[in-house]
C-alpha cells in the first residue's frame, strides 16, 4: 500500500511510525508534480494542511474531480478552518488522530476499487 | 377559522400544494384526453380527411399557431425543454398563463390530426400548474423548484398512467440527477396524479396488457440488432426534424402559416392512403403489439415512411404538441417490420408483437435518450413483466449506440438549433471537476475602506470592473459595486468608503468547484465572488465572475482542440 504524505514537515511520518505497519510504503512529496506520475495508482494521500495551507484543499479538489480517482484523501489540520464542502475523504483535527483512525482509513482503502 | 391561519406553516402549505398538483394534473389529463377524443370525433380528424375536415383542421392548427405567437408565448413545441430551462435558469418560474395557454394550444393541435402526442404538453401544463399553486401559496424559490419538478412528474404520470416511469423520467431527463430532497414530493404527486387520472378515465394500461415470454436466449442478439437499427432511425428522425425546421426558417419565415397549412394538407393526403397515420396512433400500436401486423412488409414500410415524414413535418411546425407517442408509434412499426422480416427468414420463435414493443423502447431511447424511463414506461404501459430483460437489453443497446452517433437528444438538438443551450449532465460534471482557483482573477483592483469616495471615483470610472472588494489593513471587510460608488459620489463625495460598503460578504474558497461558484452567484443574485482563504476569511486571494468561468471554459476548449 502506497501512502503519499504531502507536507513541509515530518509530523505525519512521526505519528505513523508509532504504528506497526506492514506492507506500507511512505513517499514524502512536496509538490503536485511529484504526484502526477503516481496518479493512476491506488493509494492514500495524507495532506498536512497546516504546512501547505489552502493549496492542500485545492489539491484535494483537483484529485477528487478526476474521473479515474483512485486515491483516498486524508486532510489533517490543527488550525481553525472552515471544513464545509471539502473533498477530503477523511478530515482530521489533530496529528495524533491519524493513529486512532488509521484502521478505519485502511478499511475504506480496501473497499476502493 | 381563517384560511390563512390553517396554512400558516410551510409544511402545511407544501402538503396542500402536493394535493393540488396531483389532483390538478390528473384532472387536466382527463380533460385534455376527453376533449380531444370528443372534438376529433365530431370534426372527423380521426379518420380519412374530407374537404371540410381538412379546412377545419387547418383552422384549428392556425388558431393554435397564432395563439402561440401572440397570446400564449412559450407554449410552442413539446414544452419539456421549457420546463428544464425554467428549473435551471429561472428558479422554477413559469409564465402564469402557461397552464391555460398550453392546454388550449395543445387541444387545438391535437384535434387537428397532426402527428403529436399529449404527454409533452401534459408535463408542461402540470409543471406550470405547480408553479401557479406555489405562487398562490407564497412558497419560496427552493420549494417552488421542488414543486415544479413534481408537477412535471405528475403530468407524465397522468398522461400515460405510468407513475413509476414518470418518477424515473424526472430523475433522468428533467433533473439529470437523483436528489433525495425532490424524491418525496415527486413520488407523491406522481401517485396522486395517476390515481386521479385512472379514477376519471378508468384503470387500464395505456396499451393492451401483453403476455409475451422471453424463452430463447440467443434472441438477445436479435434485440441488439434491433437496438442498432433503431439508433440509426432515431438519428435520422432528429436530423430530418432539424432539416424541416431549416426549410421553415429559410423559406417560410414570414409566412409560417403556409408551412402549417402544408403540414395539414400532407396529413390529409396521407390519411387517404391509410388513416392509421393520424394523431398519436394508439389503436394501431395496440394492433401491432398484439402481433396483428400486416403480412405485407412493403405495406408496413410505406406506413412507416409516411409516419416518419408526418412526425418531422408536424414537429417542425413548432406547434404545441409532444413527440413521445408518435415516436412510440414509429418504433412499433419499425420493430414490427424487423420481426416480420425475421419471421420471413424462417427464424423460429419470433413474435412480431414482442418486437414491436422492443422497437418502441429502442426508438424512444434513441430519440429522447432516457433508457431507464423507456423500459420502465413500456413495462408499465403493457404490464408484461416477462419482457423486462429484452426491454432492458434493447434500450441500453440503443442508448449506447445512439450516444456514439450523436450526443444530443431531440430536445437538445432542436433547442440548440433555436439558439438555446439546455443544461446537460456533462455541463454539471465539467463545472464540478474544475476548481475556483483555476479561473479566478488573482490581480484584483481593491479599494481602501478609509479612502474618501471623491478620491477613488476616477479610478473606478477608468476600469471595466463592476465590483470591488474593500479592504482595511489588507483584510477584506466588504464589497462595493460601481453603481454604489458613483451614487455615493453624487450624494456625498466627502463620505468615507467604509460608510458606503456592504459588510455582509458572500465569498468562496479557492478549492470549491465552479458549479458551487455559479450556484452561489445565482442564489444570492450577485455578479462576483471574492475568493478567500479557508484559514482566514478576511484574506482575499482573488475574485471570480461568471465571465471568468466562461473565458476559462473557452480557453480550455481551445487547448483541448
Amino acid at each position: 500500500m502506497k501512502i503519499f504524505v504531502f507536507s513541509q514537515g515530518q509530523q505525519i511520518e512521526q505519528q505513523l511510525s508509532q504504528l506497526e505497519l506492514d506492507n506500507c510504503r511512505f513517499i514524502h512529496v512536496t509538490s503536485e508534480d511529484e504526484l502526477i506520475e503516481h496518479e493512476a495508482e491506488k493509494s492514500i494521500l495524507i495532506v498536512d494542511i497546516d504546512s501547505v495551507k489552502d493549496y492542500g484543499f485545492i489539491l484535494a479538489s483537483k484529485i477528487a474531480g478526476r474521473s479515474d480517482k483512485r486515491c483516498l484523501l486524508v486532510g489533517i489540520t490543527t488550525m481553525d478552518v472552515d471544513p464545509r464542502d471539502t473533498k477530503f475523504d477523511f478530515f482530521l483535527g489533530s496529528f495524533s488522530e491519524i493513529k486512532d483512525r488509521f484502521k478505519e482509513i485502511v478499511c475504506r482503502y480496501d473497499e476502493m476499487e | 377559522m381563517k384560511w390563512n391561519s390553517v396554512i400558516k406553516t410551510s409544511q402545511y402549505k407544501v402538503a396542500i400544494a402536493i394535493l393540488l398538483i396531483g389532483f390538478g394534473s390528473g384532472l387536466f389529463s382527463f380533460l385534455l384526453h376527453e376533449s380531444v377524443v370528443k372534438v376529433s370525433g365530431i370534426i372527423g380528424t380521426d379518420k380519412v380527411f374530407s374537404l371540410s375536415t381538412t379546412i377545419v383542421s387547418i383552422l384549428f392548427a392556425l388558431t393554435s399557431l397564432y395563439l402561440t405567437k401572440f397570446l400564449f408565448k412559450d407554449t410552442n413545441g413539446s414544452g419539456i425543454p421549457q420546463v428544464k430551462l425554467s428549473l435551471v435558469a429561472y428558479k422554477g418560474r413559469m409564465p402564469k398563463r402557461m397552464p391555460l395557454g398550453k392546454f388550449v394550444t395543445s387541444f387545438l393541435t391535437l384535434c387537428s390530426g397532426l402527428s403529436f402526442g399529449k404527454e409533452g404538453p401534459m408535463v408542461t401544463i402540470s409543471a406550470a400548474w405547480a408553479h401557479l399553486v406555489s405562487f398562490f401559496l407564497n412558497l419560496n424559490r427552493q420549494l417552488t423548484k421542488v414543486l415544479v419538478t413534481s408537477g412535471a412528474t405528475a403530468g407524465l404520470a397522468a398522461a400515460f398512467n405510468t407513475p413509476i416511469a414518470a418518477v424515473v423520467f424526472t430523475i433522468e431527463e428533467v433533473l439529470g440527477q437523483l436528489n433525495t430532497k425532490y424524491l418525496g414530493p415527486i413520488v407523491l404527486t406522481s401517485v396522486l396524479a395517476s390515481v386521479t387520472s385512472y379514477k376519471l378515465l378508468g384503470n387500464h394500461a395505456t396499451f393492451i396488457p401483453l403476455h409475451y415470454k422471453f424463452h430463447i436466449e440467443w434472441h438477445l442478439i436479435l434485440y441488439l440488432g434491433l437496438g442498432l437499427i433503431m439508433s440509426a432511425i432515431g438519428y435520422s428522425l432528429v436530423k430530418m426534424i432539424i432539416f424541416f425546421k431549416r426549410i421553415k426558417q429559410n423559406y417560410f419565415l414570414k409566412i409560417d402559416f403556409v408551412f402549417v397549412i402544408l403540414a395539414v394538407l400532407l396529413t390529409a393526403l396521407f390519411s387517404l392512403y391509410n388513416p392509421q397515420v393520424l394523431g398519436d396512433g394508439v389503436e394501431t400500436i395496440n394492433s401491432l403489439l398484439q402481433g396483428h401486423a400486416s403480412h405485407f412488409v412493403m405495406g408496413m414500410v410505406i406506413l412507416f415512411l409516411i409516419k416518419f415524414v408526418l412526425i418531422c413535418t408536424s414537429y417542425s411546425t413548432g406547434l404545441s404538441g409532444g413527440i413521445f407517442m408518435p415516436v412510440l408509434f414509429l418504433g412499433a412499426l419499425g420493430g414490427g417490420i424487423y420481426g416480420l422480416c425475421l419471421q420471413k427468414l424462417g427464424i423460429n420463435g419470433i413474435e412480431v408483437g414482442a418486437f414491436a414493443l422492443l422497437g418502441m423502447t429502442s426508438l424512444l431511447v434513441a430519440v429522447i435518450r432516457t433508457p431507464f424511463t423507456a423500459f420502465v414506461m413500456l413495462f408499465e404501459m403493457t404490464r408484461d413483466y416477462e419482457l423486462i430483460l429484452p426491454l432492458m437489453i434493447s434500450s441500453i443497446a440503443a442508448y449506447w449506440i445512439s450516444t456514439r452517433i450523436s450526443s444530443e437528444s431531440v430536445y437538445e438538438s432542436v433547442a440548440e438549433y433555436e439558439g438555446v443551450h439546455l443544461p446537460t449532465q456533462a455541463d454539471n460534471e465539467c463545472l464540478n471537476d474544475m476548481v475556483v482557483e483555476d479561473c479566478m482573477a488573482k490581480e484584483v483592483l481593491t479599494l481602501d475602506a478609509d479612502s474618501y469616495v471623491k478620491d477613488i471615483v476616477d479610478s473606478v470610472r477608468q476600469t471595466d470592473f463592476s465590483g470591488f472588494p474593500v479592504l482595511r489593513n489588507k483584510k477584506l471587510i466588504g464589497v462595493i459595486n460601481r453603481a454604489e460608488v458613483l451614487e455615493a459620489f453624487e450624494d456625498e463625495p466627502e463620505k468615507k468608503l467604509h460608510d458606503a460598503t456592504k459588510y455582509s460578504v458572500i465569498s468562496i474558497y479557492p478549492d470549491q468547484s465552479l458549479l458551487v461558484a455559479l450556484d452561489k452567484m445565482k442564489r444570492f443574485e450577485i455578479g462576483r465572488l471574492p475568493v478567500v482563504s479557508r484559514f482566514n476569511d478576511k484574506q482575499l486571494l482573488g475574485l471570480i465572475t461568471p465571465e471568468d468561468i466562461v473565458n476559462h471554459l473557452g480557453l480550455s476548449r481551445q487547448s483541448g482542440d
